[in-house]
Formats: structure tokens, C-alpha cells, sequence
């Protein structure tokens, strides 16, 4: 063979593979990138976007501009569907969720910050957790929220290796998601009951010197307004776009299970989470007259949150992962379209005024809810370890409240 | 700009290729002209501001060079050297600042245990190759061995992109007389077939093997600053992979040098030699990062007396050497301590050879070569780390220090050797080692940097690169040699295709809670 005609052969045989790969993964888009091509059999299961999710969603989300945007982390992008009618205001706006699963705040917040900056978004739910929400520094997720190259999409290993899983488990895998960004998560999972089992043990494990049961102490029950003041700036953020840009902002703090609730109010957390919520809605009373946005909270013992652990259940995945019929209802109650007066919703929109009397009636709520539920302790107990559990006689259940 | 990019490989490569025989055939001037626009395009592409500071470096070498040869010719000697003396401390003023101020600065702050503010300055790349090569330059000139002075061949051999980031480092009279030869202008199928092919050996180096390796590199280094402890097995492990990341991102890197370079029909001189094949310690300087090593003999391990004024003299020289190469590497006193301890590897080589010299047995040979990647592997990990003090966490759980525990998947699949292992004390549980998968890669890597020929072995035919020693010259009848042939198209294309399939990728985010 000639040098002349290797080379020839080499370049033109190399850059025929590199062809045939990136029609392939073109075609199989196993990133759900492009989105416009899926068949069945071959690619319209996309069993690999979970783990790529990050570099997609900020593309596709400023590619699409949906004007109506669901934040957070796994919480939010479980259990909040954008297609709810509420959410979209019936279908009139495009909603897309954009939790991303393992999204701490700082990537939410910039994922919120990404979107102000490319989207024309006009409504946003934002999950938070009850704390600090600080401004933060988005430079460490930039080749995230820049997207995807072509390079990486179309000619590279991974994308290859994406795309022929993606052909092979399309009999054998069920969609992770939905085309407009929920997760499914372990939906629909036969071991929804250990998963939740498990998941209340892993809290559990988190507080050591914790031990639950009937008559454990409660610990101090109420908070300070004037503890150590959270840093806030990015609700003041918030409030600023809301205003510049007649954004609709909710921030809705992730409710929990009973058991979740119970275990923070045993183990002495409860504290912090009604100090974050004090300061919260401090700052939105004093900021953010006439400005479209609010502050909401879930948090109470009822049928929804007090749903009996089973393998069939309706509204949680696990302590704290609530299916989208749980958001669904969050949803309508932000958005309006809930049912019954104010003291039978689920949850409750943050002022100050309204705190002060929502804590005492969270506390006899409680008492209420684990009398007249005598599955309650059984249950609980059933999910801890032995060596984590404190009987004591006569079931005792503490009324005190600040 | 990288070798290992997409804008590399498929938009300034085929430009330039083209655009210099195109221009060749009117003139090689120009074409030269061309491939040193091109290279400092190339340059620029990373910080456009500071082609500025390279054009600068050169213009000013250039003139001083001139002067130098013109008062050498006129017999004027002594002003020659002061001459020599102000380019050289002009070299070294620019990159002592841009290389090493702010560590100057921080390390006095601590002497004096104030707060000295740092500079606010961004190194420009390769810096310390164009650096070197200048200064190599002067000497020569003074010496009266660089002869050629044309102003755009000299920009060329500084700023000639095959080399420009990452090495060789050139010496003028290997690089003049290549680019006065008519042939370098002539688009030579030959050249383009060879260059070709060892550009994407060492890309296939770098993205496929280097890179494929080092993602298990960074959760031990890094263990120390996030308090993660590490067992004998996460340690090795960690080290081992760096050993080999290194190894193929270096070796990736010189054959992609020269490769390039041979598409243009221009020879550089080879920089990498399977160093972990070494014997010794002095075997292995004389196979890793070659023209470093030629440049430190040459131009401070003699002139600060070499061996020529007692052993005590020699150690002492050879210790200045090590550190102050070391130094080069980077700004950190890790460098300095991987330098260090070189220059008492080498100090121990040498009075060993001198007291007992090694013989010629196969047990002997393979001993050496063992000890010899051992200590390169414990040096390795000062180059490695962030701080001193990461090195050492590092190395004492190599010792043993952090407990010896294998990963907890191994137990059920050693089985009854499990059991008994467990029995006597062997913990399972798991670190940062990646288990089978990692054992995998290392494996490979050994076996390809202990047993396979390397580039320039298979490419013996047809002489890859200059300096080659006599066990490259004297290859001409193993089957495996390169030669245009299918099996060889076959190895070329795959090679190719998973390379540049290697450049780039999206990174998984996995995760075991929410």
C-alpha cells in the first residue's frame, strides 16, 4: 500500500465512523436533547437522561422558554408536575419542571438565576428547605448552564455508548421522566414501604443522641425572632425580579410525612424550621407589598400527610419525596383552585400574623391527629430501630406549646 | 488551543496544513511566515493579550543573540558574556515574575508572619518552554554554535506550535538547518503518513488512556483537604493511577509534538522513551522528558561544575539540579520536594554504581527496574498534591498508616479466601478505590508502559524523530513495525475514531441519596 493512499484511506475511513456515530446519536438523541425524533422500540424511552439531566435541562429550558418554571431538588422535581392545570392557569402558560434531583441550593438558585436571565418566565414555584437562602456564586455550575456542545453530543464515547443502551433497554426500562421534566423516581415502586422504612431510618441515623417514642421530650417547641438572622439575599433577589420583571414567584417550603414531622419535632428541630419560616415571612412583610410573591408551608398532621405506610401509597415515595398527587394538591392550593375554608387547606401562604396563630394550632393539631390515629406509634416504631425507640406507659402524648 | 480539540484537529490543523504548502510554493519565506502566524494564532487562541509578551520574548532574544554572535566573531569576548549575562537575567526576570512572584510573596509573608498582598497575575502558557529555549539560544550564540540568524526562521523555531505549550524543548541548530531545506516546503506523502499516525498514537494516549485513568486520581489527592481517610488499598491505588495519568499525558503529548511536526516535513527531537522501563534512577532522566533533562545537564549541572570537582562537588550539583528543575515544574514547594528527592535518588544511584555496580542478570535487571518505578511512584505523589502535607497523607496510607481494608464487594466475591482473609484481621469496607474496574486500568497501563514498543519503536522505518537511541536506529525486522499496510489502516482508524470519540464528553451525575 502506498503512504498516499493510507493517509487517503485514514482520514476518509476515520471521518466515515465519526459520521456513522453522530447520525446515530443524532437519531437516538439519548439525551433528550433534541427531542423531535422518537420512535418506538428504538429511542422514545430515554433510559440514560437521568444521569444527564443537569447539562440538558438548562438547554432545553432556554431553548423552549416555558413561561411557567418548578425549582429545587428531587423534591420539587418529583412532586411537582407542570402540567398542572393551576400551575399553568389552564393550559395557558408552558410549564417545565427544572428540579433537578441532588440540586443543592446553590445549583437551584442559579438555576433560577439562569432562567430570569434567558427565559421570559412568568411563573415560578420554587422548593426550598426551611434555612439560609443566600446569593450564590454560579461561576462552579457555568459548563453546566452553558449546555451541552456538539462535540458532546454528537462525537463523543459517552453519547455512543447512551445511545446503544438506550436502543437496548427501550423492552426492559420504563421513562424516568416526563417530556416536560417531572421524575418519577421509585413511582409505582412494589417496595414503596421499605424505601420509606429506609428512608426514616437514614434520617434517624443523621441524629444520633435522638431516641423516638410516646412520651420522648418534645424539647423546646417554639423559636426566638430574634435568633441569629438567616442569610436571606436571595428571597430579597427574588423579590427584587418579581418586582422588575412582574415575575409570580411561590416559594414553597417542602412539607413532609407525619413520621418526617414527628422526628423533627422529637429530636428538637422543629425550632429552626419555625425560626427560618418567622424570618421569611418577616422579610416578605416588610419587602414585598404589592409585589407578586409568596411564601408557602405545608407542614401539619392530616390525611394527606399522615397517609398509612404501604407499598400502595398515594401521595409519598418516601419521609420526605411526595408523589405529584401531593404536589397536585399544593398546586391548587397556591394557585387557587383548592377546596374548603382556610383552616382545612393543607397549607398555608407565609405572614407573620398568621404564624403566630399557626403554631399553637400545629401543636394541637398534632395532638389531635395521633389520638384519633392509633396506628400512629405502632407505625413509628415499626420503622425505627429498636435501640432508637423510648416506651414508655400510657402513651403520653405532650400538649405543651410555647 | 489543545492538540486533544475538536477546533485543533478539524479547523486550525487543516488551515494551517494547507495554507503552508499552498504558500510554500510561492515562497518559503512566507510559508514560514505562515506557520509562525499560524502559531502565534495558536497561541493566541488561549489569551489573545499575551502574544504581545511572546512576540516581545522574541524580538528581544533575537537582537540580544545577534550581538552576542557579532561581538563573539570580533573576538570581543567580554562584553559577549555581559551581553550574555543581561539576556539571560532578562529571561529569568520574566519568569521569575509571571512564574514565581506570588510564591516568593506568600512564603515571605509567612517568615515574617505578615500579610503581604499577592500580585494579580495569570501565567502565560508555556512560559517556561519558550523560556528555556531562548536562553538555550543565547548560550548557544555565545558559545558560537547557533549560527543561521534569520529573523523569520528564529520567531518559527520559538513559537512553533508543536511545541510551543508543552515541549520539547528546541535547540536552534536541530531546528535552523530544517527550515532553510527545500524538502521541509514540499507537501511529502511519507512525512504525512508518519506524522498522521504518531499524532493519533499520542491522542489515543492522552484522551483515551491519561484521561481515562485520572478520574481515579483526584478523590485521593483530595482526600486530606475533605478529612476522608484512606487505606493502604485507596492510596496505591490513587498513586498508581497518577503514575500512569502522567505517564501517558506526557508520552500522549510528545508523540502528538512530534507527529505534527512531521506533517510539516520537520523533525523534533524525542522527549519520551518508555522511561518506566528504566533500570535506575539515572536511566530514567535519560528517558523522561529527555530535552529538559539535556537542557538542565547542559546548562546548569556543567556550568556549575558537573562532575569534574570531587563527588562531594558532583552530589551537591546534582542536588542544586534536581531542585531547581523541580522548581521549574510549578510554584510550589511539592515540586520543590519531588525535585529534591530525585537529586537524592540520584545521589544514591550514583554512589551505589560507583560502590557496587549492578550486573547484567535478568533478576538483576528487572530488580532495578522495580525499585526504580517504586521510587518514581513515591515521588509522583509530591508532584501530585495540592500542599506537602496532602503528599504525606498520601504516603503514610500508602504505609499502612490509614488501615488495610479492601472493598466491601470484594468479600462475597473472594469467597472462602474472603472468610479467611476477614478471619485474620483484613477489614472490608468501602474507600475511594474503584475495585475491579480501577485494578483494570491498571493492569493495562502497566503491561503497555513495561511490555509494548513504543512510538518511536514502531515507527523505527522511518525515522520519527531526532536523537533516537541506538535500540530505535537498529529495529528493521519485527513484525509489528509500522508500515503503510491494512492491518495498520485497521489499527489507525480505530485508534482515530476512539480518540477523538475520547475528547470530549458529558459527565454522569450519579447519586446515592437525595
Amino acid at each position: 500500500m502506498s503512504t498516499e493512499r493510507f493517509v487517503v484511506s485514514l482520514l476518509f475511513m476515520t471521518g466515515l465512523f465519526l459520521g456513522l456515530v453522530g447520525a446515530l446519536n443524532r437519531l437516538v438523541d439519548p439525551f433528550w436533547y433534541f427531542r423531535d425524533i422518537e420512535v418506538s422500540g428504538l429511542n422514545a424511552v430515554k433510559t440514560k437522561f437521568r444521569w444527564y439531566e443537569r447539562h440538558v435541562k438548562p438547554a432545553v429550558v432556554a431553548r423552549e422558554m416555558p413561561q411557567a418554571l418548578i425549582f429545587g431538588s428531587s423534591y420539587a422535581e418529583i412532586g411537582f408536575d407542570p402540567t398542572n392545570s393551576a400551575f399553568t392557569a389552564q393550559h395557558a402558560l408552558r410549564g417545565y419542571n427544572f428540579g433537578i434531583a441532588g440540586g443543592s441550593w446553590e445549583d437551584t438558585f442559579c438555576y433560577v438565576d439562569f432562567a430570569l436571565r434567558h427565559t421570559r418566565v412568568k411563573r415560578i414555584v420554587l422548593g426550598v428547605h426551611p434555612g439560609a437562602l443566600p446569593v450564590t456564586d454560579c461561576s462552579k455550575i457555568q459548563r453546566e448552564l452553558a449546555g451541552p456542545g456538539w462535540s458532546e453530543l454528537l462525537f463523543s464515547a459517552t453519547a455512543l455508548n447512551a445511545s446503544l443502551s438506550t436502543v437496548l433497554e427501550q423492552r426492559r426500562d420504563s421513562p424516568s421522566h416526563t417530556r416536560e421534566g417531572l421524575y418519577f423516581y421509585t413511582r409505582g415502586d412494589a417496595a414503596t414501604e421499605r424505601h420509606f422504612r429506609e428512608g426514616l431510618r437514614s434520617r434517624l441515623d443523621a441524629l444520633p443522641d435522638c431516641h423516638l417514642g410516646p412520651a420522648a421530650p418534645l424539647g423546646p417547641l417554639g423559636s426566638s425572632i430574634a435568633s441569629e438572622p438567616l442569610d436571606l439575599s436571595a428571597v430579597e433577589y427574588l423579590i427584587m425580579a418579581a418586582r422588575e420583571r412582574g415575575v409570580e414567584v411561590e416559594l414553597v417550603f417542602y412539607p413532609r410525612h407525619v413520621f418526617a414531622l414527628e422526628l423533627a419535632a422529637q429530636c428538637g428541630r422543629l425550632p429552626s424550621l419555625w425560626t427560618a419560616l418567622r424570618q421569611t415571612a418577616r422579610l416578605l412583610d416588610s419587602s414585598a407589598k404589592g409585589v407578586s410573591i409568596r411564601a408557602w408551608e405545608f407542614f401539619g398532621y392530616n390525611e394527606i400527610t399522615g397517609e398509612r405506610v404501604s407499598n400502595a401509597m398515594r401521595y409519598w415515595q418516601d419521609p420526605e419525596h411526595f408523589n405529584y398527587e401531593m404536589g397536585n394538591l399544593m398546586l391548587d392550593e397556591i394557585f387557587g383552585q383548592g377546596h374548603g375554608s382556610n383552616h382545612e387547606r393543607l397549607g398555608r401562604s407565609l405572614s407573620l400574623r398568621e404564624l403566630e396563630q399557626r403554631i399553637p394550632a400545629f401543636w394541637e393539631e398534632r395532638t389531635r391527629f395521633i389520638e384519633s390515629h392509633a396506628w400512629f406509634y405502632p407505625q413509628l416504631q415499626a420503622s425505627v430501630p429498636k435501640e432508637r425507640w423510648r416506651e414508655t406507659a400510657g402513651n403520653t402524648i405532650s400538649r405543651k406549646y410555647p | 488551543m489543545l492538540f486533544n480539540s475538536y477546533p485543533f484537529i478539524f479547523g486550525f490543523l487543516p488551515i494551517a496544513f494547507f495554507g503552508f504548502f499552498v504558500v510554500a510554493r510561492l515562497s518559503h519565506r512566507l510559508a514560514a511566515g505562515w506557520l509562525t502566524l499560524a502559531s502565534l494564532f495558536f497561541y493566541g487562541w488561549w489569551n489573545p493579550n499575551y502574544v504581545g509578551l511572546l512576540l516581545l520574548s522574541i524580538l528581544f532574544n533575537f537582537a540580544t543573540g545577534m550581538a552576542i554572535t557579532r561581538r563573539v566573531a570580533r573576538g570581543n569576548k567580554g562584553d559577549a558574556k555581559l551581553m550574555l549575562t543581561a539576556g539571560l537575567a532578562a529571561n529569568l526576570c520574566l519568569l521569575a515574575y509571571y512564574k514565581y512572584a506570588n510564591f516568593f510573596v506568600t512564603n515571605l509573608s509567612t517568615v515574617v508572619g505578615t500579610h503581604l498582598h499577592t500580585f494579580s497575575i495569570v501565567l502565560p502558557l508555556g512560559i517556561s518552554f519558550f523560556t528555556f529555549t531562548q536562553i538555550a539560544f543565547l548560550v548557544d550564540a555565545y558559545q558560537a554554535k547557533a549560527r543561521e540568524y534569520n529573523f523569520v526562521h528564529y520567531s518559527l523555531f520559538v513559537s512553533y506550535f508543536p511545541h510551543l505549550i508543552a515541549g520539547p524543548i528546541l535547540h536552534h541548530k536541530e531546528m535552523m538547518p530544517q527550515f532553510e531545506e527545500r524538502e521541509t516546503y514540499r507537501a511529502n506523502w511519507d512525512n504525512i503518513a508518519v506524522g498522521l499516525t504518531i499524532f493519533f498514537i499520542g491522542l489515543f494516549k492522552k484522551t483515551v488512556l491519561a484521561d481515562g485513568i485520572s478520574k481515579y486520581v483526584s478523590p485521593v489527592f483530595s482526600a486530606h483537604a475533605s478529612a476522608v481517610p484512606l487505606t493502604l488499598l485507596d492510596a496505591w491505588g490513587g498513586a498508581l493511577a497518577y503514575t500512569f495519568q502522567i505517564y501517558f499525558d506526557f508520552s500522549g503529548y510528545s508523540d502528538m509534538a512530534i507527529g505534527l511536526s512531521r506533517l510539516f516535513g520537520v523533525k523534533l527531537p524525542l522527549n519520551f522513551d518508555s522511561p518506566y522501563k528504566s533500570g535506575n534512577i539515572i536511566e530514567f532522566w535519560r528517558r523522561w522528558h529527555m530535552t529538559l533533562s539535556r537542557f538542565l545537564r547542559d546548562y546548569l549541572y556543567i556550568p556549575l561544575g558537573g562532575n569534574r570537582m570531587g563527588r562531594a562537588r558532583r552530589y551537591l550539583n546534582l542536588a542544586v539540579t534536581m531542585v531547581l528543575g523541580g522548581l521549574w515544574h510549578g510554584a510550589n514547594w511539592t515540586f520543590v520536594l519531588w525535585g529534591a528527592l530525585h537529586g537524592a535518588y540520584l545521589m544514591i544511584n550514583h554512589a551505589w554504581q560507583s560502590w557496587l555496580p549492578l550486573g547484567g542478570s535478568a533478576l538483576g535487571r528487572w530488580s532495578g527496574r522495580v525499585l526504580t518505578f517504586l521510587a518514581v511512584i513515591v515521588a509522583w505523589v509530591f508532584f501530585r498534591a495540592e500542599t506537602p502535607g496532602s503528599a504525606m497523607y498520601v504516603l503514610r496510607s500508602m504505609f499502612g498508616a490509614g488501615g488495610i481494608a479492601l472493598p466491601a464487594r470484594w468479600y462475597e466475591k473472594l469467597g472462602a479466601t474472603g472468610h479467611w482473609l476477614a478471619v485474620h484481621g483484613v477489614e472490608f469496607r468501602d474507600g475511594v478505590f474503584g475495585g475491579g474496574p480501577q485494578l483494570n486500568w491498571i493492569c493495562i497501563c502497566l503491561a503497555l508502559a513495561w511490555f509494548a514498543p513504543n512510538t518511536q519503536q514502531i515507527m523505527a522505518r522511518f525515522e520519527p524523530a531526532l536523537n533516537l537511541p541506538d535500540a530505535v536506529t537498529g529495529l528493521h525486522a519485527r513484525w509489528w513495525l509500522w508500515r503503510p499496510s491494512w492491518p495498520w489502516l485497521a489499527a489507525g482508524v480505530v485508534a482515530a475514531s476512539w480518540a477523538m470519540l475520547s475528547i470530549s464528553g458529558l459527565s454522569e451525575f450519579i447519586y446515592f441519596q437525595f
